[in-house]
Order: C-alpha cells, then structure tokens, then sequence
C-alpha cells in the first residue's frame, strides 16, 4: 500500500531534506515499520519524539492503512 | 486604569485586566522559557507569580535566558527572577522558592495558585508537575524549546498529556540513552534566544486564556513550531 511520510525538525535529514516522500510499504504495517523503509530506526535515534497520523498522535506501534499521512516529530523537551 | 495597563486594553477589557490581579499563577523553571513568561505575565499585570527552580545562572545561560546577565552568573535563578519582576511591576507579588519542585514540595507550591507553567528542561520534572497538577486540579501549560523547534499544549486535570508526547514506545526508548541519569537533556540541546522567547510568549498567551476564560486554547492540541522553515502545526491528541 502507499503512504505519505513526512519528517519535521530535524529528522528531515533521514529524507535527504526533502519534505514528505510517498512510499509502497507492506500492508497494515506499523509506523515503526513504515519509518524503517525510509531507513529511519526510532530506537537509534536519540531526539526521535512522536508520531502523528492524518494529524492525530498515535503510538509508535499503531497500523497503518492505505492512503495515510504519517508524520514523525523530534524530541523537545529542553526549557 | 492605571497608564502601565492602558496599551493592554487593545487586547483585553478593564474588567479582564482587574480580574488578573487578583489571580496567581506558578512557574516551574526559572531558565529560557520561565524567565521570559514571568516577565509577560507581571507586565500583563497578573497578581501573584511564584517561581520555582533550583539551579543558578551559568554561563552558557547568557545566549537566551533573559534573566541571566553577565553579574548574576552563579546566582538563583528564581531569586534573581524574583528581582528582576520587583524592577518591571511592584505590584506583583512575588515569591521565589531556590529548589526545583519535587515530590515533596510540589503540593504547597501549586494548592493556591490558578494556573501553572511548565517551564523545565528534563522529562522527569515535567512528568512530576502534571501529576502534582493535576492532584491539585490546577491547569498546566506546557511548553518545550530544542534549536530551532518548540511545541506548546494546555493540559487539564485527567488530561494527561505530557504522558501521551513522551511515555510512548518512540520517546521512551531513548530516554536513557542521552542525558543524565535524571533524564536532563544533553549537552547537544539547547537553543537560541529567539526560540525561548517565541514558544514562552505563546504559553503566556495561553495561560492569559485560561486565566480569563477567553478564546480558543491548546487543550488537547499540541502547537509544534518550527522556526526554521516557519512550519507550525496542530497535532489532535485526544485519540
């Protein structure tokens, strides 16, 4: 199935600085899963924050369906 | 009206500026978002601020903390804050406590006050004051700055959304991986003065709101903002 990434902040860098980028990814896989296609591996990234689908925030490990906006977010925390 | 209020009125009522002083409000970190919300809000003429941090100015503080200068280096933070609102507006009530909120003291520093802002730099200590929050049933405004990007959220009692940004299976994966073992950001983070500046400006906004019971607040959205490629989203977070 095809869905739409897009990475913010500094994760953007995991799309060579391109904005969004659509992908074929297994179907109903996981956002974790979809983020590995584009070579982004949440765990190895150390200011990796959230997700968000179709501009709602979900959890790391929700499915996908055909269609979705997947979006993934840094870590802010600093005050 | 008095004349230090009088270009306020292009935002708010006399009635609405009245109502402030009489309200309290808590600001928990005293360092580049705290110091900037402080002084918003004593120019807006709140009441009563009380301010809540542990550490002292460092160096390093000088390039965005607005409270921080080149002779209180080494100082409190919150009673360095404390004098610098005293020079702004004397009509505020000020209280400075010099030790960061903790299990312990959490509950007597936020049973009186209206509202409360988050304004630290760990996870840990956010964590800490939206559960003491919401406890004392008191709304929070969160607010969080790193480089160029920083995010702002109103959360009410039950809401609980400092647990939904960072306790999930991405943020929670890493949080021990940079840092110290308390969770403090790392040396890499940090930020300008700008950004600070703008993401505590849209707290106070937000807390104004609250306080008066006006507009539309970042209840259940969280703003993400990004001043880089002037990039700003509202993300639903009450899926």
């Amino acid at each position: 199935m095809e869905i739409t990434i897009t990475l913010r902040g500094a994760l953007k860098k995991y799309l060579d600085g391109d904005n969004e980028r659509k992908v074929i990814v297994p179907n109903g896989c996981t956002c974790d899963e979809a983020l590995k296609v584009i070579g982004l591996d949440h765990k190895k990234v150390a200011r990796f924050g959230f997700v968000a689908v179709n501009g709602m925030k979900v959890m790391i490990n929700d499915r996908l369906k055909e269609g979705d906006e997947l979006k993934a977010y840094p870590r802010i925390s600093g005050g | 009206m008095k004349k230090r209020y009088e270009k306020n009125l292009s935002a708010f009522s006399e009635e609405e500026i009245n109502k402030l002083h009489y309200l309290k409000i808590c600001i928990i970190g005293c360092g580049g978002l705290g110091g900037y919300i402080a002084e918003e809000m004593a120019r807006t003429g709140i009441g009563t601020i009380t301010l809540v941090d542990g550490d002292v100015f460092d160096e390093s503080n000088l390039n965005r903390q607005t409270v921080c200068n080149e002779k209180n280096i080494g100082k409190k933070k919150a009673s360095e804050t404390k004098k610098r609102i005293e020079q702004i507006n004397s009509e505020v009530e000020v209280t400075a406590i010099d030790e960061a909120a903790d299990e312990k003291n959490s509950k007597e520093i936020l049973e009186d006050c209206d509202i409360v802002f988050d304004a630290v730099d760990s996870i840990p200590a956010r964590m800490l004051i939206e559960k003491k929050a919401e406890e004392a049933g008191v709304p929070l405004v969160h607010g969080a700055v790193n480089g160029w990007y920083g995010q702002v959220c109103v959360i009410y009692p039950g809401d609980r959304i400092i647990e939904k940004i960072f306790s999930d299976g991405a943020a929670a994966a890493v949080n021990t991986k940079e840092g110290d073992r308390h969770g403090n950001e790392g040396a890499e983070a940090g930020a300008p003065a700008f950004t600070p500046a703008a993401v505590a400006s849209v707290q106070t906004a937000e807390g104004i709101k609250v306080l008066l019971k006006k507009g539309s607040i970042l209840r259940k959205k969280l703003l993400t903002m990004d001043l880089m490629e002037q990039e700003y989203e509202l993300i639903k977070l009450d899926g």
